[in-house]
């Protein structure tokens, strides 16, 4: 009794470590399918890249060379910049779950707000804090910190921008990561700026780097500011004023800090390229009046003894009326109206008494059997 | 390399052998980066899938209780690697369709060169339930041992073997029907 299924895994098994088959192919019952065996296993194969194995070779046996800080051993990953960007120093001080897999942690890494996978960037960023003791260490991975909340802030507005997130969704996303980046910033102030006195080298340049961060922060959060402050986002405005005020600080007990030692700053300022990023203005119907602020919808400006009245008059001024404001948004981070003219068409939404008054004489007429 | 000399090699790497351990990744090397690269198709990924494989398997190898199983459990955290990949890769996809891709692995063959009687043996395949097919491909395709098929679609080894058995008698009867 022939056992074909034996006989056909015995078969495929010697082609594969590519052994004679002729005993079988020569027994007249077997041959076609034994046949058919060589034939699939001589199909052609899709070339597959050469991978260098000698190098890999040489990164694993590295890897597993490295002191384990814990139960997993420390990850290096070949060609991710990004996690030479978190390591300061000692290799063997880095740790990220080995069992995350590459493309798990290039992707973490690589995570923005409000991606499944952000959570695991924090992870990696607080496991790499937590280990790392020196403080001048912890200063500056509080500041690379701070500046990849800084970019993830860009990239979720831009995602904004691009249609890509709703902007009920950017505010919360904002409004959290401008929370983490002020915790951050004052995090990096104290491991920075803690008992020196007198700052080496080192510590000075950690601090010219907390100085340019604030710097980097004020640049880009001042337009988001005014922005919230033209929208009257309240919730945004609040973090945002703290993480200013955080950032003034820092750069101020930096600064100190540097000159205390008898050195200059050497961080460069960022300016705002955009005049017009001070600059807010809005259109349309008086929402809302009082004796010193004006509303459009949600755009709330201030009025001063230093607003202009364009063709208009003060006394004139009520809810309704459609005007145009232009403003800018000062030190304060509030928003002054600078001159105030109405448009020239009035508004759907309000109508004139005279306007009124001529709909119901159309209408009475159209009425008259 | 026989069964005793692959033993031997396990018990040194569990002993913290380097050494022997660097051979483990001579032997598997090619196989498990031809496995990755079919199914993840990308050379850099796959290099790093294989690298972590590896030093996943130098931390759990102390795990591996006899050398017949060690093909098959490489093979486990292999997958397991490529499975976290496409979990990322498509956050929201979820593990039963990054299972089944995993399953097919991507043109294995080069279908490009094949002769007419090879094509009309792929007609033929193609027309077989899916896990025959699958075993077929796996096996003449992919260069996969019967331990690691079973491991990839979740069987036994035995079932792997009658799966092979009926893929091939029913290939075998339809090409006999069209006179291949």
């Amino acid at each position: 009794m022939i056992d074909l299924e034996q006989i056909i895994d015995e078969v495929s098994n010697r082609l594969q470590r590519g052994r004679d088959i002729s005993f079988w192919q020569n027994n007249y019952q077997l041959s076609p399918i034994v046949n058919l065996l060589a034939k699939l296993s001589l199909f052609p194969k899709a070339p597959t890249p050469t991978a260098n194995f000698v190098r890999i070779k040489n990164q694993i046996m590295d890897r597993i060379s490295e002191p384990s800080q814990a139960s997993e051993p420390a990850k290096i990953s070949h060609g991710f910049s990004y996690f030479f960007k978190f390591t300061t120093g000692a290799v063997g001080t880095l740790l990220i779950i080995i069992s995350l897999g590459v493309g798990t942690a290039v992707a973490a890494l690589q995570s923005v707000p409000g991606q499944t996978i952000y959570p695991l960037k924090r992870i990696v960023e607080n496991t790499e804090l937590k280990l790392t003791r020196d403080p001048e260490t912890r200063a500056n991975l509080q500041i690379q910190f701070a500046n990849n909340r800084l970019e993830e802030l860009a990239t979720v507005l831009e995602r904004n921008r691009t249609g890509e997130i709703s902007s009920d969704e950017t505010q919360k996303i904002v409004s959290q990561t401008i929370a983490d980046l002020e915790k951050t910033t004052a995090a990096a102030l104290n491991s920075s700026t803690t008992g020196k006195t007198n700052p080496t080298s080192k510590q000075v340049s950690t601090l010219n780097k907390l100085v340019t961060l604030s710097n980097k922060q004020t640049a880009i959060l001042k337009p988001l500011l005014s922005a919230a402050s033209i929208t009257n986002d309240g919730q945004v405005k609040i973090v945002l004023e703290q993480a200013l005020e955080t950032s003034k600080i820092s750069k101020e007990e930096a600064i100190r800090n540097i000159e205390n030692a008898g050195l200059k700053v050497e961080a460069q300022p960022i300016t705002f390229a955009d005049d017009s990023i001070n600059k807010a203005s809005a259109s349309g119907n008086i929402t809302a009046l009082t004796s010193d602020t004006i509303s459009i919808g949600t755009s709330k400006f201030l009025m001063t003894k230093d607003t202009k009245y364009d063709n208009i008059k003060t006394t004139e001024l009520k809810v309704g009326l459609a005007v145009k404001i232009t403003g800018e948004v000062r030190e304060d981070n509030k928003t002054y109206a600078q001159v105030i003219s109405p448009t020239e068409a009035p508004q759907a939404e309000t109508k004139p008494t005279t306007s009124t008054t001529e709909t119901e004489s159309a209408a009475s007429t159209t009425d008259q059997p | 390399m026989t069964e005793e000399e692959l033993k031997s090699i396990l018990q040194a790497c569990q002993k913290g052998d380097k050494a022997a351990f660097g051979r483990l990744y001579d032997l598997y090397s090619e196989r498990l980066y031809k496995f990755i690269y079919l199914r993840v198709g990308h050379k850099e990924i796959a290099e790093d899938i294989l690298a972590d494989s590896f030093v996943k398997v130098w931390t759990k190898i102390s795990q591996v209780n006899s050398s017949k199983a060690f093909s098959s459990w490489i093979f486990q955290i292999t997958k397991n690697n490529i499975i976290d990949y496409y979990r990322i890769r498509k956050s929201t996809i979820a593990i039963e369709e990054v299972e089944q891709t995993l399953e097919d692995a991507s043109n294995p063959i080069e279908e490009t060169e094949l002769r007419l009687d090879q094509k009309r043996i792929l007609v033929a395949l193609s027309t077989l339930p899916r896990d025959q097919q699958q075993v077929i491909r796996y096996k003449f395709f992919e260069d996969l041992t019967n331990p690691e098929i079973a491991l990839i679609m979740n069987k036994t080894e035995g079932a792997i073997r009658v799966i092979q058995h009926r893929a091939i008698v029913r290939l075998q009867e339809i090409l006999r029907q069209k006179k291949v």
